[in-house]
């Protein structure tokens, strides 16, 4: 079960992607949900394997649509999962829900920085006025709807093992 | 031993990793277009389609109820104008006919040239709301006088009866105190026209005096005689619509109807001389 509701959720975020998220576009810079997706699910999960296998299955689809470099997004996408699972528990005095936020602004900005630099050669000001900033800024924002739904559809029994935990 | 070490979570992190990578390297090898790419957008594309038809129709519905109150506002502005424009039409179709009744006096003034004549309109019927007097537009002051004719490109209206510095009261034809020498078009058989107290309000006036001999039948037509002193030779007066004989078949007297009709009168001509 917990399987599918993984392929449901991927199937969702690519499907909003491409159909409703590519028409938007914030200055110069169209919103992903899929590099906020793989952040929360990273912060979330507690198996290596399946964080592994999320952040490369969403790695392989994002490399499809993106339009930019096939190699470069899909490697991105899937080191930037698991960079975040490996540090998901440091710093321990920032809760999850900050660190979502704050690592989803950070990756994306670099990410989109990649991008703008691989298609123009360099780094402006105005790419980063009108594109990194709007690009993380998006994001970031998605996080607000990914990270609670997460919770509630594929990580609430591990919530409800925690809270039994600790009454025990 | 194999198989404790596929167990080893590090081992199988590996083993992902390096299947990404050299995934990503396989397809490094395609240049643009990938079977990998190429597969996942084959997938996809069905859902996208149907999924882009919801969200295309939940989008102009949402445009459409964002927009309804300026559709209303623009309704109502283009009923408004519509409107406008029918009344406009409606002023042109007037304009149009008065434009032709104007032609209409205008050709029969000037076919007129042996007389002098007052074009006026008519402004007021008689307070019985029949159509025995009407009053027009001019008077004393514009050359007109008791006795003149009052006639229309269709026919004989009738004549003036009285005259104020400007206005002029007219008799017509039907009136019962009105009366003119007629011929019959057919025959040049001669017989009175007269207004009838009962008649009148059918707007309708009788024929008598007529000749015995005469050969008269329904939907003949009159004109006028030169002989009253009152109204030019030739001017159409109406036509019989009914002949009233006793039983030995001699003639009583006709229904005429006049060629005017009285209740869309508008503009007459007054013959107030000769040139």
């Amino acid at each position: 079960m917990r399987n599918f509701k993984i392929g449901v959720w991927i199937f969702c975020i690519f499907l909003i992607q491409t159909v409703v998220l590519s028409g938007i576009h914030v200055y110069d810079a169209v919103p992903s949900l899929a590099l906020p997706f793989v952040v929360c699910v990273a912060l979330m999960e507690e198996d290596v394997i399946t964080t592994a296998v999320i952040s490369g299955i969403c790695a392989l689809i994002a490399g499809a649509f993106t339009g930019h470099s096939y190699i470069v997004t899909a490697l991105y996408i899937f080191y930037a999962g698991m960079l975040i699972f490996a540090l998901k528990s440091k710093p321990r005095y920032i809760g999850r829900t900050v660190k979502a936020f704050t690592r989803t602004f950070v990756l994306s900005g670099i990410m989109e920085t990649i991008f703008r630099f691989i298609d123009a050669g360099t780094v402006t000001t105005d790419m980063l006025l009108y594109s990194t900033i709007p690009f993380a800024v998006i994001n970031t924002l998605f996080v607000i709807l990914i990270y609670p739904l997460l919770t509630c559809t594929m990580y609430k029994e591990d919530k409800e093992k925690l809270l039994i935990g600790d009454l025990l | 031993m194999l198989s404790s070490l596929l167990k080893k979570k590090s081992v199988r992190i590996t083993a992902i990793i390096t299947a990404i990578v050299l995934l990503c390297v396989a397809i490094a090898h395609f240049g643009g277009s990938n079977p990998v790419s190429n597969a996942i957008r084959s997938v996809f594309a069905p859902f996208q389609s149907g999924f882009a038809y919801i969200s295309n129709n939940v989008k102009s519905t949402a445009d459409f109820l964002a927009e309804s109150k300026a559709y209303k506002a623009e309704n109502e502005r283009l009923v408004a104008q519509i409107n406008e424009l029918k009344k406009q039409s409606r002023d042109v179709t007037n304009y149009r006919e008065e434009n032709e009744e104007l032609k209409g006096l205008l050709e029969l003034g000037q076919s007129m040239s042996e007389y002098t004549t007052v074009a006026a309109t008519v402004i007021a019927y008689s307070p019985n709301n029949w159509y025995d007097t009407i009053e027009i537009s001019k008077g004393s002051l514009s050359g007109i006088n008791v006795g003149n004719a009052v006639i229309t490109p269709d026919g004989v209206v009738g004549k003036v009866i009285e005259t104020g510095p400007n206005w002029s009261l007219v008799s017509t034809i039907i009136g019962p105190d009105n009366a003119l020498g007629v011929k019959i078009t057919r025959t040049g058989d001669v017989a009175v026209v007269e207004g009838d107290r009962e008649m009148y309000r059918s707007s309708v006036c009788r024929m008598t005096f007529i000749d015995k001999d005469s050969n008269l039948i329904v939907g003949d037509l009159l004109e006028t005689t030169a002989a009253g002193g009152v109204y030019p030779d030739g001017l159409v007066v109406g036509s019989v619509r009914e002949i009233n004989a006793d039983a030995m078949g001699n003639l009583n007297y006709a229904v005429v109807e006049p060629a005017v009709d009285f209740s869309r009168l508008y503009g007459v001509l007054v013959i107030n001389g000769m040139n």
